[in-house]
């Protein structure tokens, strides 16, 4: 228990770091900055009940918001998906229910699950939030073509890392 | 009590976020300067567009007495043009209508929103700056002076109501040209009151009030209302005068918007021989 707290807690920082200091400094073609703090709230075990699920992804989201001069809309996108997390585990939940001892990882779960869930995850995530920070309905089609180059290439880091970043037993 | 909270309860998560999602939203508004200009824009055009179809729903119910107003005009209008036709002198008779031709031009206009009850009411129209329509234009009714133009976008404008503490009319009786102000002391639609007229001027119980046209915004000789009450009270040189407002306020809908064609060249005269005046 208190080394899924630490882990986790680890898992926040480093994630936080890396997005605030490296990932919100890029962007590709002018319209693609990778926005991978959601892989925290992916990765929270799933015995997290869901109102401090909630007020973690609030706390995430301002943090970034801070550092990328954008009070609320980063906060109000994850909150969002944060909060259709336990349902879209429950659309592709094992045969026999999750496991709280495991993490929401690939090689617990499969890889074909990892990549539903999170991809899901991102695609709601980086619709709302792009919705948020154009917040109208002109040029819905430019916002929808940036979405989707962006919810590609935030997947793929997204796998990347977690690849690159799992403990091999 | 007890279900409220067991609501409270088994729905935690979803309230949560609910009011985590609202605090954010306010966030979004409060700090970010462009999505507060498009929340607002959008927000005012959709109560106006809002406003607008209520208006025409309530216009129905009024249709029998408006249509009589309009009618009452029309009557009152061709007479002036009979009688301008068989006399050519018109002695004396300042009516705003006389002045027409290139002067003021009209414009029709119909309120969407409309109050009384405030200190401060304000009417809005269905026309903009795109129907030529700009702040500090008269409004007229069929029955008489409704407010002057205060804000316009591009389709609706707001209009500072004769109901507005803030209004002031230069206005004289109809029958011996003694000036006064007219304002409104925020307590009753159906009447205002007349300030400036010395107690040495002789004053009737319906006497009319009309504008004295000073302002360059009113035309002269737009009607006001009549004369209800007489007051005078001690010490004092002038009257507390009560007019009672030929407009009925709560049911106006279709007004004329008129445009002093020369207000620029007025003012500019006026504001060069002040400050010559003054040197």
């Amino acid at each position: 228990m208190n080394s899924k707290i630490i882990l986790n807690t680890i898992r926040f920082f480093l994630i936080l770091f890396v997005q605030i200091v490296i990932l919100n400094n890029i962007h590709l073609l002018g319209i693609f900055t990778p926005f991978i703090y959601i892989l925290f709230i992916l990765l929270l075990p799933v015995d997290v009940p869901d109102w401090f699920l909630l007020l973690l992804a609030f706390i995430t989201g301002i943090i970034i918001d801070v550092f990328d001069n954008t009070i609320g809309v980063h906060a109000f996108a994850l909150i969002f998906v944060t909060f259709f997390r336990p349902f879209i585990l429950k659309i592709w939940a094992p045969f026999d229910g999750y496991d709280s001892v495991k993490e929401l990882l690939p090689h617990e779960y499969g890889f074909g699950w990892f990549v539903k869930y999170s991809l899901l995850m991102v695609a709601i995530h980086q619709l709302i939030l792009f919705f948020m920070e154009a917040f109208s309905f002109q040029n819905f089609a430019l916002l929808l073509y940036r979405w989707g180059i962006n919810v590609f290439f935030t997947e793929i880091i997204i796998l990347v890392t977690v690849f690159a970043t799992e403990r091999r037993r | 009590m007890r279900n409220l909270l067991r609501f409270i309860i088994r729905y935690n998560s979803f309230i949560l976020f609910i009011v985590l999602e609202g605090f954010s939203f306010v966030l979004i508004l409060e700090y970010n300067l462009y999505q507060k200009e498009i929340f607002i824009n959008t927000s005012n055009n959709f109560t106006n567009y809002t406003k607008q179809f209520g208006g025409k729903i309530k216009a129905y119910f009024n249709l029998k007495e408006e249509n009589d107003i309009l009618n009452h005009q029309n009557i009152h209008l061709l007479n002036f043009i009979s009688n301008k036709k068989q006399n050519n002198k018109t002695k004396n008779n300042i009516d705003y209508l006389s002045y027409g031709g290139n002067y003021f031009s009209f414009t029709p206009g119909l309120i969407i929103n409309n109050s009384t009850h405030w200190q401060k009411n304000l009417i809005t129209l269905n026309k903009g700056t795109s129907d030529g329509v700009l702040p500090n234009m008269a409004i007229v009714g069929p029955q008489g002076a409704i407010g002057v133009v205060f804000k316009c976008s591009s389709h609706f404008s707001t209009v500072i109501s004769l109901l507005n503490t803030t209004l002031r009319i230069g206005a004289f009786i109809k029958k011996n040209n003694y000036n006064g102000t007219v304002l409104w002391d925020g307590k009753d639609y159906r009447f205002i009151k007349l300030q400036d007229i010395p107690i040495h001027v002789s004053v009737n119980i319906g006497d009319t009030i009309v504008t004295n046209g000073y302002s360059s915004i009113f035309p002269p000789g737009v009607p006001i209302g009549c004369i209800s009450d007489i007051k005078n009270e001690d010490n004092s040189n002038f009257y507390n005068l009560t007019v009672r407002l030929f407009t009925n306020f709560r049911t106006i809908r279709h007004v004329y918007i008129i445009k002093n064609n020369f207000r620029d060249e007025l003012i500019n005269l006026e504001t060069e021989s002040r400050k010559e005046n003054e040197q």
